[in-house]
């Protein structure tokens, strides 16, 4: 698996998952009397709609990545590794109707409340994660056309 | 994927209409459907969901397949 293929795997595996969550949504709607939606349904069918053209996005820039081909492979994998946890949390949720704020206090799952200090780890983990591994990628492009 | 992009076209442009008209109420798959002064019968939009659902499922399907095989077969 080399970085630009897993980056066409992801956008489509996220592309699909927007169309099949947007038939969730729809379905939703076309059965309520007021044709609301969950919210995290709602939510989970946009993100990963987002998630796909970010997934496009990120393989326009591995061409010009500063590291080895593995290097590469994981400064793509871990955000989309977190595009695709994020769009999960948001299905599970949608499944749940447990909640329609995560991040409000305390931190629903279900039945069960999540401790605060594990989603705080998550939330700075993905942002370092997906931060990060697009940092290396424009870096590099940016060194490549303007040779900075 | 010309089959996607009749279909998306259509989304975009209703979308556009409703934004002029401000008829629905911020939902326009509440019913009745409205549109402008005059609402729309119900098997007209059920049946415009599911062409859609249909033909833009339908038309990644084919060109992810196509990926899949050539990158991982």
């Amino acid at each position: 698996m080399n970085a630009a293929n897993l980056c066409l795997l992801a956008a489509g595996v996220y592309f699909l998952t927007g169309m099949l969550t947007g038939v969730w949504k729809y379905r939703c709607m076309a059965a309520d009397p007021e044709a609301r939606t969950p919210v995290y349904v709602d939510i989970a069918h946009r993100t990963a709609l987002m998630y796909s053209f970010a997934a496009v996005l990120l393989h326009e820039f591995v061409p010009y990545s500063p590291l080895s081909p593995q290097g590469t492979l994981w400064a793509v994998g871990l955000p989309l590794l977190f595009f695709g946890s994020a769009i999960f949390i948001y299905i599970v949720h949608g499944i749940l109707r447990d909640t329609d704020n995560q991040l409000r206090k305390p931190h629903r799952l279900g039945s069960t409340t999540l401790p605060g200090g594990l989603i705080i780890t998550y939330m700075w983990l993905l942002i370092a994660g997906e931060i990060g591994g697009f940092l290396v990628l424009f870096a590099g492009f940016l060194r490549a056309a303007f040779a900075v | 994927m010309a089959g996607e992009v009749l279909l998306l076209a259509p989304a975009v442009t209703v979308h556009i209409v409703r934004g002029i008209l401000r008829d629905t109420g911020h939902n326009q798959m509440r019913k009745p459907h409205r549109l402008g002064s005059t609402t729309l019968p119900g098997g007209l939009i059920i049946t415009y969901m599911w062409l859609p659902i249909a033909g833009e499922i339908g038309g990644i399907l084919v060109l992810f397949a196509g990926f899949v095989r050539a990158a991982f077969a």
